[in-house]
């Protein structure tokens, strides 16, 4: 139970960044004309913001409803090699705990998740379980006082997060390998900036490769 | 009840991504740079939602995206916990974009 509201703390910087988005979701989704329930139930059971405002685009659109579900689940591709590399930190749980883990894995609790030493599963539970319950309250709070944002104060939460993982990752393992690395990175995100979700997915696999092939013991996450 | 039918189908099929670790054994498929996955992760957005902001054709979104990084490096240099480098950033980036 402790681990479980440890996960929940170490998830604070996520929920902060986490809180504004949700937000702006559930105000879009009120003035798209979803009902509130419609929009929550988006939130509980997609739980990916980008791929959810483009759902939301989709039904202002009148696109047909499967190709809104082939929109979101080609935004949402990147989870794939995200779900092969976090099977092997799961793989010490069993496999219904392994499947409950597996709804939370977002960008953000799979980073913040890589960056430390394995914990235990009510620790991830509780990561993912408060994450999960921000992005629905957040929701909530947008069907409801979504013009009422204080969006600019909160913006720039998880770009941070993200910067601090970084540079915790390259505080202990600084080379001049690990500049081609960057370089390599930073290009590649610039260049396929204007494909959207496919252009993240590109980009995180590209640099993963260039990392396996520049410095083979680069990076391993919590390995 | 389309709009219903699209949320469930969204909701599988993401689930089903989120969970391809666990059906598929991924010592067969030798995808070596997975381990290096999430360092790339974490990099890609790092570049692309800071990148969002100095793009965003604003001068004063660029001046505070491009000094809210500097003073999160900063921070994280200095062994801050992460709560507060957030925090440290998002004072700074609001702060400077009120300004405009």
């Amino acid at each position: 139970m402790q681990d479980g509201w440890r996960g929940a703390g170490r998830a604070l910087g996520i929920i902060a960044g986490f809180l504004p988005i949700a937000m702006s979701f559930g105000a879009i989704a009120a003035q798209t004309g979803l009902t509130n329930l419609t929009t929550m139930g988006m939130s509980v059971w997609i739980f990916a913001g980008a791929s959810q405002f483009a759902a939301v685009e989709g039904v202002r659109q009148n696109l047909p409803w499967f190709s809104i579900v082939l929109t979101v689940l080609i935004i949402n591709l990147r989870h794939v090699p995200m779900s092969f590399s976090a099977a092997q930190r799961y793989a010490r749980f069993g496999h219904w705990q392994h499947l409950l883990l597996c709804h939370g894995l977002l960008d953000e609790t799979f980073a913040l998740e890589s960056a430390e030493p394995p914990q235990s599963f009510a620790y991830y539970l509780g990561m993912h379980t408060a994450c999960w319950v921000a992005w629905i309250c957040g929701t909530w709070l947008g069907c409801q006082f979504g013009t009422l944002l204080p969006e600019r104060w909160l913006q720039f939460a998880l770009p941070s997060l993200f910067l601090y993982l970084l540079m915790t990752a390259l505080k202990s393992r600084w080379s001049r390998k690990t500049v081609g690395v960057i370089a390599i990175g930073i290009a590649i995100v610039l260049l396929t900036q204007s494909l959207g979700a496919t252009g993240l997915l590109l980009s995180m696999v590209v640099v993963a490769i260039a990392a396996s092939y520049k410095h083979p013991g680069f990076y391993a996450g919590s390995r | 009840m389309e709009i219903w039918w699209m949320i469930f189908g969204a909701g599988v099929g993401t689930y089903l991504m989120r969970s391809a670790g666990v059906w598929v054994q991924t010592e067969r498929l030798q995808l070596n740079w997975l381990i290096h996955l999430p360092f790339a992760v974490i990099l890609v957005m790092v570049v692309s939602s800071i990148a969002q902001f100095v793009d965003s054709g604003d001068r004063m979104t660029t001046v505070a995206a491009i000094a809210a990084t500097l003073t999160v490096i900063l921070s994280s240099l200095k062994s801050l916990p992460l709560m507060l480098c957030v925090a440290i950033g998002c004072i700074v980036f609001g702060g400077i974009v009120g300004l405009g």
